[in-house]
């Protein structure tokens, strides 16, 4: 290859180069014969003095990367707002956030200050705010700065702008809203509640506060992850709704008096009655019905005239959560949860809960097994409520600490020996009693009835029941470090680091002293260490306990024993959360060879497979490859190679690779192995094949390789026609692809029929007018011009455009193609 | 006025003429030509961006009271600086370019459709190649290219005669064309 010439050749090309260019151009072929014998050479010079003719020609470099490259700078949608730029009181406006019913909110940066602060300012409609409510905007504001909870974002400054709009400047908060959140995580219902109880809280001290937010929405309810991983909810807006307005009851209507938010508005709201505590429970509620169920309980159109709504709100009884949501969660709304939804959503605000603090109380009441107050106590309910706050229950909060506590105390491998250890494992099996009753004592404590007028969180029955330990247990040192790493795995489940460290610190120091250093008890509460110090970061203290507890485990117990492959695993955890990748691998190899419990390698290669999910995500391509590698090879070893859980590792292995390294040639050797056992696994036609044959087609053509990708669409099409139906909106996207593939290797027309037919499926799946139809409108066009038919080329440009602008944004990739398409139509 | 020397000023006075200076240099100047360039576009989006002035913006900004003779080292260091803030716009656009609701069908790498970032980024990739083996003339169309310095500039900042770097810029200008385009 002429490019690949080597710099000493390079050297004698370039003295050619030179020397030809200096004569005029009809001689230089004559010249250079003389010049030099060496006919390749002869033939480089010539091949690069054609480049320099015709890199003058189309005026290659001939403009710098600035000049032409100024498109990557190229407007975002902010530029077009007048207000960024702006200075309204000591904040600058440096963007656009977003836009509500109630004004455009910004992000702003302080001016003149000696410390950076950020925050989302929101600018108020002008025709909002006569005159009149300034002096009861200001008086609203001084008590809205005086929240401070860490649920709601604080309000940091508020006033009138030069030109007397008025304007609140709020803590910036990242997150998504509380039900995109939950959906996105595919929360379980418990996790759900957890979330909501958050909410509440928040709420609720609001409430103590005299202040009601009004205008509660899951797009006011914000829910991010923490350091630590853990979700925080931040509520917006807490109140701005009344300080905004001089009619006490009239926010949330906009000037033609239609109510802003129909979906969430309570009936007092909708009927223009005094607004209490009460009518922010009703919200609550919507929120936690659609939180649960899925759906809201009335479907209300933003454009709904206000007589529909106001029937709707006021007088339609929605159907209990559990009738309308999915099946597998339905079963577990049924009853408790039900009855307090729907009396959270009473008509008559008198009759639902009088404050979010008591919607809270009976939610955490549920989850601990006991009588909510929603439901009238008739016998049978106070049996039931019994039967499910015994041990034997299902899927109680009670129980999952006790499979925790069973865990701990080392029943779960006891439990499947021989008869031969049968004794002991009674005894083990005894103690893991007296904790469970322990643990039950502590919930007990959570009594409603004993806790009235205030909150007891799990947090505070774990105090409480850390201080009966040292005094109930002091005879008993070696039950008592069992509790404490019970209450250590409770904290770390809480995330409170800082107290599962001091009672894991406990446990470790009475094992060490009643049983030994080296103890097998003590080793495992060493382990527990080493995990709740990957959580806390401290990777190589992590690290240190991990290896004595293994070391410890190993001298005990042999390395075939269930304890010591165990600790093993967390080795090899620290390891690969330290990059520690060679001796990690020597941790995965030592268990791979072992005959560990599927399920913990299951996990490790989770872990990893994780880890570099998170690195694909952040762009570290090349730092995924690693640990996506040592789970490929814990898969292969552990599942065997024909798994589907080790194809879809070699499908993201093969990303890595391909972004990463751009070895191009492994990441389709890898995506043709996976091919190949998806299609051991599922025979000939399967949709997961039909997926993997699709990203090998993208791959082909990322390579330009376009004569390859073209047989794989042939193979792909029927396959998808048959497995996921001919009108189905992803065959017809394996059709658009196919038909622009086609064009891409120069034959528009045989392209066409098929990109025809993938528009139409996706028009009717989704509508004239969705994104996805357009974008492929807008290949059709590219098509259409290839063949010379402009004028059908620009109708269905023109189509297209403002809806990838609409859904994409101006700056969007496939607006910046459908407009450069455009470019290239002349009218 | 200012009490100490700025960090750039620093490093032009005791380090001019190093070896590493371009890598010592390149953060201070990235940032600045970051913002520089987001500023520039800010007030009009459609104007191209005048790299030429952005370096000499950021000459006056950063190296108050430098020596003058290590003007065109720092202007050879700024066009490697602007070079990576173009090639970073570029990544970034075409990974925002992706279109997300695709997704689920195409978690194979998807073709980068933005041509002007496609340009930017095949040029700098043809570079890294031309470098392996002519150091010098990728140089000059990085200084030229990318920093849109004068062939006087680009001469001072690599401390080679104008002819050097027409014959440089010309004979790379080819190879380029050829690498990103194919035999004419």
């Amino acid at each position: 290859m002429p490019s690949d010439a080597p710099p000493t050749r390079w050297s004698q090309v370039r003295d050619l180069l030179d020397s030809a260019r200096e004569r005029p151009e009809a001689d230089r072929e004559t010249w250079l014969r003389t010049a030099t014998e060496d006919s390749d050479l002869r033939e480089e010079v010539l091949s690069l003095l054609r480049a320099t003719s015709a890199a003058e020609d189309d005026g290659f470099l001939a403009r710098s990367a600035g000049e032409t490259a100024a498109g990557l700078f190229a407007p975002l949608a902010e530029d077009a707002d007048p207000y960024v730029g702006r200075e309204v009181g000591p904040w600058r406006l440096t963007g656009r956030l977003g836009e509500g019913g109630m004004g455009v909110v910004y992000r702003a940066e302080r001016t003149g200050a000696d410390f950076e602060q950020e925050a989302a300012l929101k600018l108020v409609g002008r025709g909002l705010a006569p005159r009149a409510i300034v002096e009861r905007f200001r008086e609203e504001r001084r008590i809205l700065a005086r929240l401070a909870h860490p649920g709601i974002a604080r309000l940091l400054d508020g006033g009138m702008s030069t030109d007397g709009q008025p304007y609140f400047a709020m803590e910036l908060v990242d997150g998504a809203p509380l039900t995109r959140y939950a959906e996105g995580r595919e929360l379980n219902v418990d996790a759900r509640l957890a979330l909501f109880l958050n909410v509440c809280d928040a709420v609720a001290y609001a409430h103590r506060n005299l202040v009601v937010h009004r205008d509660l929405k899951p797009s006011n309810i914000l829910v991010a992850d923490d350091d630590t991983h853990q979700p925080t909810v931040r509520l917006l807006d807490f109140g701005i709704a009344k300080a905004l307005t001089d009619d006490e009851d009239a926010d949330l209507r906009t000037q033609t008096g239609a109510i802003m938010t129909p979906a969430y508005a309570a009936p007092e709201q909708v009927r223009r009655e005094p607004v209490t505590t009460a009518t922010d429970v009703y919200a609550l509620g919507v929120v936690l019905y659609e939180l649960l169920a899925g759906t809201r309980p009335y479907e209300i159109g933003p454009e709904a005239p206000p007589t529909t709504v106001e029937k709707m709100v006021c007088e339609t009884d929605p159907p209990p959560p559990s009738a309308v949501a999915p099946p597998g969660v339905s079963s577990r709304l049924g009853g408790d949860l039900d009855t307090i939804v729907l009396k959270a959503l009473e008509k008559e605000p008198a009759r639902r809960y009088a404050s979010a603090e008591a919607l809270a109380e009976d939610l955490r009441r549920h989850l601990a097994g006991l009588p909510v107050t929603a439901r009238r106590a008739t016998v049978g309910y106070r049996v039931r409520s019994f039967v499910r706050r015994h041990p034997v229950g299902v899927g109680l909060t009670v129980l999952a600490v006790l499979a925790l506590v069973a865990g701990l105390a080392g029943t779960t491998w006891q439990a499947r020996v021989a008869s031969a250890e049968r004794d002991r494992a009674q005894t083990e099996a005894a103690k893991a009693e007296e904790i469970r009753d322990y643990v039950l004592g502590l919930f007990s404590a959570v009594n409603p009835d004993s806790a009235r007028g205030r909150e007891v969180t799990v947090r505070e029955a774990l105090e409480a029941g850390a201080v009966r330990l040292a005094g109930e247990l002091a005879d008993q040192p070696v039950v008592r470090s069992d509790m404490e790493l019970t209450i250590a795995l409770l904290y770390r489940r809480l995330a409170d680091y800082g107290r599962a460290r001091a009672h894991v610190d406990s446990a470790i120091a009475l094992r060490e002293r009643h049983l030994g250093p080296r103890d097998v008890q003590t080793a495992t509460a060493r382990r527990e260490l080493a995990q709740l110090l990957i959580d806390t970061g401290d990777y190589d203290e992590s690290r240190e306990a991990a290896e004595r507890a293994h070391a410890d485990h190993l001298a005990a117990l042999g390395p075939d024993h269930p304890e010591t492959l165990q600790s093993l695993t967390v080795v090899g955890a620290t390891l690969a959360v330290l990059g520690e990748w060679t001796e990690a691998e020597e941790a995965f190899e030592e268990l791979a060879s072992r005959s560990l419990p599927t399920a913990d390698t299951l996990a490790l290669s989770e872990a990893l497979l994780n880890l570099g999910s998170s690195r694909l995500r952040q762009q570290r391509f090349e730092d995924a490859e690693e640990p996506f590698r040592q789970s490929l090879a814990l898969r292969r070893a552990h599942l065997g190679r024909t798994h589907s859980g080790t194809a879809t590792v070699m499908n993201s292995l093969a990303i890595a690779v391909a972004r990463g390294r751009g070895d191009l040639d492994e990441a389709e050797a890898l995506m043709v192995e996976a091919l190949d056992i998806r299609r051991q696994l599922y025979g000939e036609a399967h949709p997961e094949i039909a997926q993997m044959l699709n990203s090998l087609a993208r791959l082909y053509e990322e390579r330009e390789d376009f004569a390859r990708a073209e047989p794989v669409y042939a193979e792909l099409l029927p396959m998808m026609e048959a497995t996921l139906g001919p009108e189905h909106p992803y065959t017809g996207l394996v059709l658009v692809n196919y038909g622009n593939l086609l064009r891409m290797r120069g034959r528009p027309a045989e392209g066409e029929p098929f990109l025809r037919r993938g528009l139409s499926i996706e028009r009717a799946a989704h509508g004239t007018d969705h994104p996805l139809a357009a974008e492929s409108e807008v290949r059709l066009a590219d098509l259409l011009a290839a063949m010379g038919r402009d004028r059908e080329a620009r109708r269905l440009v023109d189509h297209a455009q403002p809806i990838l602008e609409e859904a994409y944004g101006p700056d969007a990739g496939p607006v910046l193609g459908a407009r450069e398409i455009r470019a290239a139509l002349a009218n | 006025m200012p009490a100490s020397p700025s960090p750039v000023t620093r490093i032009l006075a005791d380090h001019a003429g190093a070896d590493d200076l371009v890598e010592q240099l390149l953060p201070h100047v990235y940032d600045e030509l970051r913002h520089s360039a987001r500023r520039q576009l800010r007030h009009d989006a459609n104007a191209t961006l005048q790299t030429t002035e952005l370096v000499h913006e950021a000459y006056a900004k950063l190296a108050r009271g430098a020596p003058p003779e290590s003007r065109a080292h720092f202007f050879g260091a700024a066009a490697r600086a602007m070079r990576q803030v173009l090639v970073d716009r570029a990544r970034a656009r075409n990974a925002a370019k992706r279109p997300q609701n695709r997704v689920a069908m195409e978690d194979a790498p998807t073709p980068s459709v933005d041509p002007k970032a496609d340009e930017i980024l095949a040029i700098h990739d043809a570079l890294l190649k031309l470098a392996t083996f002519d150091e010098r003339a990728a140089r000059v169309v990085e200084c030229r290219f990318f920093g849109g310095l004068s062939e006087k500039e680009t001469g001072e900042a690599l401390g080679i005669s104008e002819r050097t770097v027409r014959r440089d810029w010309n004979d790379a200008r080819a190879w380029l064309h050829r690498e990103l385009h194919g035999a004419a």
